[in-house]
């Protein structure tokens, strides 16, 4: 075996080793990091406050979490969620023809994990007429998480208390 | 369903007909690249349209990304007859089959940035830019989220499912192509060419915040896609790698390049730090690297003009950052004319060492003038990557730090092209920290803890490159000495003269 030989040799075997590790260490981190905790979500139209579909969403530290709601009044909605600054689910389709207007997310069950609050970037009219968008960041902890439908095209995270109070009592919040 | 399988045909026929276009008949590099270059025809499509009259259509992209490449492939049908009609059917099929089932799977990830890039696609779409987008929304956002999601308008829904997953395939398959030629230079034993492409993809799959990206409506998987293949191309003609020629290499990155320059904000940055080891580079074709570089200043310059056009008219002013890039555009044009030269190409290694200690000084500049802002960014990088606020956990960075400590005792031929706009990424985005006026924070959706996605396949090449490489402290490999007069490309030792073409042939066996 030749000098560069060995030394190419060796460096291979070193970074396929590397490779390796890296597998065997961040899918364990990832497999242990696997910890969840649920909660449950409610839905219903703001005018009366009355329920029309709950369901149950899994909330865990490192992103990747299938959490099926219970869907009720057929409606295609939240499908799983993830906390942490991100709802994961069917959430941009929701506006179209649904009769919701808000979300409510049972806040005290995920107290340790949510670290979501919303202020408010950029909000106007569309210029087409079809009514207000509210684009919102997340940042903090709120108790309650509201999904705010505007004009049959979106449904937008905000957190209730950055909702200007002309724009909350035009959409009945 | 139909409109994720229409739009992944029309990506997997559109990316065939190109490559087979190009003279493409590797079955690896058409397995590795078709997704690539079909999602960045149908970028270029869909910002062809926007740029030219403010408006999108998602059938006239889907068509056009399909009959364009089509009609080049008929056109230059003198090389048809060699072509592996079956293998290019095999690959569209894939495509389709992991359409449907990451249509099943239904899965995805957003967060509210989310809504803004897809607002762009819809205003696009209703022909109403201009009323109805924000002063910073569109150079924040750009335009490729919006174009690549705009098929689903056509069942009145907002996004496609199957497109980031099915991008995301796409950038593991390029990874799996640089694997596969990094061992294929060298005569390593049968075990150790098998085990490398599958390491390097299972060291990416298993880091939890990948598999949340491969369902984030976002673009930094659709960067990170077009930056491997981007600097990828580079490192595989710089190697003489078989799989693709020079000329096609050239011509699937220049698609890359109007990729990135319209997908994320830094993209024309990032681009420009991936090809400038090409561009020094003097055993690369001359004409293909003033395509590259010409392909890089006018595709910004015709992007931030009409970028700026259009903030203009919604607010009465531009941003000094459209300025910068204008600028920038017009240096890299101006450049063209300069590379070859003589003083360029023979110090190729100190102008590439030149350009990142100058990132690092003007990082250095800025901490001076402005200290909290990096202390703040360095502190959330901890918290986000190491600490895990971030997703990513201890594990990463674990291996992070060691595949960077392996990097950097080793040398390894052409390993530069990959390595430099991973390297060159890390002061860069603390300079963006500077240029956007706010440090990082510690959060699952802090730009720098997502931005990480769009280098992290890149850097698993740069590892996987290493492959063959020798001990920095040992006396260099003969294969690495031979010269022409010109710096080479040897990334991790002292620049020497030019190497032959051929990358390194080692034995691990005898």
């Amino acid at each position: 075996m030749s000098e560069n030989t060995r030394r190419v040799g060796a460096v291979s075997a070193a970074v396929l080793l590397l490779l390796a590790i890296s597998t065997v260490a961040n899918a364990t981190e990832f497999a242990a990091s696997d910890e969840r905790v649920s909660g449950s979500w409610r839905a219903g139209p703001v005018d009366d406050g009355g329920e029309v579909a709950r369901g149950d969403f899994t909330v865990g530290r490192y992103g990747v979490y299938f959490a099926l709601a219970d869907y009720a009044a057929g409606a295609d909605i939240v499908s799983s969620a993830d906390f942490k600054g991100n709802i994961t689910g069917r959430l941009l389709g929701l506006g179209r023809g649904a009769s919701f207007t808000f979300v409510e997310f049972d806040a005290a069950a995920v107290a340790a994990e949510l670290d979501l609050d919303s202020s408010i970037v950029a909000s106007g009219p569309y210029a087409d007429g079809r009514g207000t968008y509210v684009l919102a960041v997340d940042d903090g902890a709120p108790e309650t998480i509201v999904l705010l439908e505007v004009d049959d095209f979106d449904w937008i995270l905000v957190d209730r208390r950055l909702i200007p109070d002309a724009l909350a009592a035009e959409q009945g919040l | 369903m139909i409109v994720e399988l229409l739009t992944a045909l029309a990506v997997g026929v559109g990316g065939v007909s190109t490559l087979l276009a190009l003279g493409v008949r590797s079955r690896l590099a058409l397995a590795a690249f078709t997704v690539p270059t079909g999602v960045a025809i149908m970028i270029a499509v869909g910002s062809a349209q926007a740029v030219a009259t403010l408006q999108q259509w998602p059938v006239v992209t889907l068509v056009l990304t399909v009959l364009l490449p089509v009609a080049l492939l008929v056109l230059r049908r003198r090389g048809l007859q060699r072509v592996d009609a079956g293998w290019a059917a095999v690959v569209i099929a894939a495509t389709l089959v992991l359409a449907a089932t990451f249509t099943i799977v239904d899965r995805i990830n957003f967060h509210v940035d989310t809504f803004e890039y897809l607002t762009i696609g819809l205003l696009l779409q209703h022909g109403s830019l201009i009323e109805g987008v924000s002063f910073f929304q569109l150079e924040k956002r750009q335009l490729a989220l919006a174009v690549v999601h705009s098929p689903a308008a056509l069942i009145g829904n907002d996004f496609l499912v199957s497109i980031t997953p099915l991008i995301a395939a796409g950038c593991v398959a390029s990874l799996i192509a640089i694997a596969i030629a990094a061992t294929h230079r060298l005569r390593l034993p049968r075990w150790a060419a098998v085990a490398a492409p599958v390491l390097a993809a299972t060291a990416l799959l298993s880091i939890n915040r990948v598999w949340w990206n491969v369902f984030y409506l976002n673009g930094h998987l659709l960067f990170a896609m077009a930056l491997i293949v981007l600097a990828g191309l580079s490192w595989l003609v710089a190697s003489s790698s078989t799989m693709i020629s020079s000329r096609a290499a050239t011509a699937v990155q220049l698609l890359m390049i109007g990729t990135m320059v319209v997908t994320r904000p830094e993209g024309s940055l990032v681009a420009g730090l991936a090809l400038l080891p090409t561009l020094l580079d003097g055993r690369r074709a001359l004409l293909e690297r003033r395509a590259l570089l010409a392909g890089l200043g006018l595709s910004m310059l015709l992007w931030q003009t009409w970028l700026a056009g259009v903030t203009y008219t919604i607010a009465g002013e531009i941003t000094r950052s459209m300025i910068g890039m204008i600028a920038g555009a017009i240096v890299a044009l101006a450049v063209v004319p300069l590379l070859g030269r003589p003083w360029l190409d023979r110090f190729s290694g100190r102008w590439l060492l030149l350009v990142e200690a100058v990132l690092w000084l003007g990082l250095a500049v800025l901490a001076v003038r402005e200290r909290q802002v990096l202390v703040d960014s360095v502190k959330a990088t901890w918290e986000n990557v190491v600490v895990g606020e971030g997703g990513w956990g201890p594990a990463f960075a674990a291996s992070v730090l060691l595949a960077a400590i392996v990097v950097a005792l080793t040398r390894s031929e052409h390993r530069v092209h990959l390595r430099f706009a991973v390297t060159t990424f890390v002061p860069l985005v603390y300079i963006l920290a500077y240029l956007r006026d706010a440090a990082y924070r510690v959060a699952e959706a802090d730009s720098l803890n997502r931005m990480i996605m769009q280098v992290l396949p890149l850097a698993i090449a740069v590892l996987v490159a290493t492959i063959g490489a020798s001990w920095r402290w040992a006396p260099k490999l003969a294969e690495a000495s031979s010269g022409n007069g010109s710096e080479s490309a040897v990334d991790g030792g002292i620049p020497v003269g030019s190497a032959e073409p051929r990358g390194p042939r080692e034995t691990l066996s005898s």
